[in-house]
């Protein structure tokens, strides 16, 4: 038995013990089988520990302002991510129980212990099976960073947002969630006719109010009445859960959103309604940095977990 | 077919990956699956963190991604440890490096904890968001309103035993028949109660059925109607009959009872001293009528009962059964039975 081996057996009592009981049991099958599982895990880790990854770590690597983990072969090195600098998207794969969310975690707790220091401002969107995000709130200081859930949130689409022209807001609302709504190029296109034509006769606008005012509202050909009618079902079903989301008449400040370290969960499990509602926090918030170039100094990481139900289109 | 063109535009993120490098917003997707997310996402993507995949399709996408050079990188992935990650950041240096994620103390957080935490800075940050919700309109005094016991005991039977006669309701009640009825009527007025569309016919010369459900105010208050059976309310009602009927004569009756495949179902399995009996019930002519017959066959059943809407359906079923080979002898030694729904329960 080489050293490396006896090191890792050492490191492993489980499979040890486990030959120990096969041969106590004097069963040559069971003996085979725990052999081989030792064979097979330290093959594992020499492919994990020696190969393929064996380049030299850039020295980029260790320069920035949040570290993500340490480097496996040298554990005292840090590797590091500047987000300050980040022009692409960050994707965190993985499968279930892998820690996804852990990773995430020691991320965002780096984010808002720099709250004071930088401008570097988290936001995420978890549904209710993912709470670990609580901790990071009660884990750091009090104002640094916030919880909202469905009492807190309050979210008007159609509010107008600050130095930027109502028929964008409408526009880009017609546009969030088509995906999710299953709407096709003439469906959004009613979407939009009907939102201009509601806000046009309203003062109080919120999605409710239009739903309810596109239900009464008479349409004189068949297509139309299909889209109407298709429309309506699908916003039925997100009001059905998310009513007392939007269920507001003043909106959303979309200062905030910008502003803060925000952890947002949302009643459901379901990710058409996560990418609903997310898509719409988001649209609006990238309106409002467009528009007021004060904003624009914070730099925000937005998280969506487990998202990739909503982002389908087939 | 859909046009993935038309939607893959309208989808809120791709737009927000291509808008966000100039707005200053970087988007973190958290995934179980690669290959599901959109080209853009995957094409857009500067930092890439990898933990455990377990499929070779998601193995292969993420390949692509982290430009990796050799196939033992690709296994690897399939092989990591809850704490092992390989990262790679295109932006510098571009070489996938194998991490180990330092663990972070989580734990069950309570809502309590969380409103200690924050109260006095969350009112803070809300400033300017109000929330006036309009004044709630009484649901037309339908609340205050109390019921009579009467009515509560009718609703609470209802619950139990939604396709009951009323004879058989108000003998269990120890009540008028003419009372149970009226009560009835009232509790449907007075929006407890709705009455189902349709009656349901119980065959020649024995009239209709009417069912009564529950309305949302009653389901509020009372909690879900138990409506054994499956498919729609007849095949339910007529289900739970048959199960009621041979329940009095001491047959063990169990609706929707699974057979040894645990896939498919009799609508009633009856059993009495060791005979077991499948009822099936068939309301439309179908093409699984036939599969439904051989598969309570196959499962060993003593004796087949078919019960059936209507004799134009019966003479169906009686041909489907003389022109298969398997069936046919049964209906001959009278094993199979067929029935109309009116002379099921005589």
């Amino acid at each position: 038995m080489n050293d490396d081996l006896a090191k890792f057996l050492r490191s492993n009592p489980a499979l040890v013990k486990s030959l120990r009981i096969s041969r106590l049991l004097g069963s040559k099958e069971l003996v085979r089988r725990a052999e081989t599982r030792i064979q097979r895990s330290y093959q594992e880790r020499l492919a994990i520990n020696d190969q393929p990854f064996h380049d030299e770590l850039p020295p980029d690597y260790i320069i920035g302002n949040i570290a993500i983990g340490h480097y496996t072969p040298n554990p005292d090195i840090l590797v590091k991510i500047n987000i300050a600098n980040i022009s692409g998207h960050v994707v965190n794969a993985g499968a279930t129980g892998t820690g996804k969310t852990v990773s995430t975690l020691v991320v965002l707790d780096q984010i808002q212990k720099l709250y004071e220091t930088t401008n570097l401002r988290y936001m995420v969107f978890a549904s209710k099976r993912g709470c670990e995000q609580r901790n990071l709130i009660v884990n750091n200081h009090p104002g640094t960073g916030f919880f909202l859930d469905i009492s807190i949130l309050a979210l008007n689409p159609l509010s107008p947002i600050a130095n930027t022209d109502p028929n964008l807001v409408i526009a880009d609302f017609a546009r969030t969630g088509a995906t999710e709504l299953g709407l096709m190029a003439a469906g959004q296109l009613y979407k939009q006719n009907t939102l201009c034509q509601y806000i046009a006769g309203h003062t109080d606008v919120n999605l409710i109010g239009y739903v309810i005012w596109l239900a009464n509202k008479s349409e004189s050909t068949l297509d139309m009445r299909g889209y109407r009618d298709r429309l309506i079902v699908r916003l039925q079903t997100i009001l059905y859960e998310l009513r007392s989301i939007f269920d507001c008449y003043t909106g959303i400040d979309d200062r905030f959103f910008v502003e803060h370290n925000l952890v947002i969960e949302l009643p459901c499990s379901s990710s058409f309604i996560m990418s609903f509602v997310s898509g719409i926090i988001l649209s609006r918030m990238f309106r409002f940095k467009a528009a007021n170039p004060d904003f624009m100094r914070y730099k925000n990481l937005i998280v969506l977990e487990d998202i990739q139900g909503g982002l389908r289109y087939d | 077919m859909t046009d993935h063109t038309q939607l893959r535009e309208a989808s809120t993120y791709i737009r927000m990956v291509n808008e966000s490098r100039y707005l200053r917003i970087v988007l973190m997707f958290n995934v179980q699956s690669v290959a599901l997310l959109p080209q853009q996402i995957r094409e857009s993507a500067s930092i890439v963190l990898c933990k455990r995949l377990n499929d070779k399709v998601e193995v292969s996408a993420i390949e692509k991604m982290m430009n990796f050079s050799s196939k033992e990188q690709g296994e690897v992935i399939m092989h990591l440890k809850n704490a092992d990650a390989i990262f790679i950041d295109k932006e510098r240096g571009a070489v996938p490096v194998p991490i180990l994620v330092p663990l972070y103390p989580a734990r069950q957080v309570s809502d309590e904890e969380i409103h200690a935490h924050q109260s006095g800075y969350i009112n803070r940050i809300l400033e300017g968001v109000v929330r006036e919700r309009p004044p709630q309109e009484a649901p037309a005094g339908r609340e205050e309103e109390e019921l009579s016991y009467t009515a509560k005991i009718i609703i609470e039977d209802l619950k139990r035993f939604a396709f009951d006669f009323q004879e058989e309701r108000a003998t269990r009640l120890n009540m008028n028949v003419r009372i149970v009825a009226d009560q009835l009527e009232e509790l449907v007025e007075k929006g407890w109660l709705r009455k189902h569309p349709e009656k349901i016919n119980l065959g020649k010369g024995k009239g209709q059925f009417q069912p009564y459900f529950f309305t949302e105010i009653a389901f509020g208050k009372f909690g879900r109607q138990k409506i054994s059976g499956k498919g729609s309310i007849v095949h339910a009602f007529w289900q739970y009959r048959g199960g009621k009927y041979y329940s009095k004569r001491s047959y063990r009756a169990d609706t929707e009872h699974f057979l040894s495949d645990n896939v498919t179902s009799v609508d009633l399995d009856l059993t009495k001293d060791g005979e077991k009996v499948a009822v099936e019930v068939e309301l439309n002519d179908t093409p699984h009528i036939q599969e439904n017959i051989l598969k309570c066959i196959r499962e060993g059943y003593d004796k087949i009962i078919i019960a059936v809407y209507g004799s134009k359906l019966l003479n169906r079923v009686q041909q489907i059964a003389l022109s298969n080979q398997e069936i046919e002898p049964w209906l001959a030694s009278q094993r199979l039975i067929l029935k109309t729904l009116d002379e099921f329960l005589d």
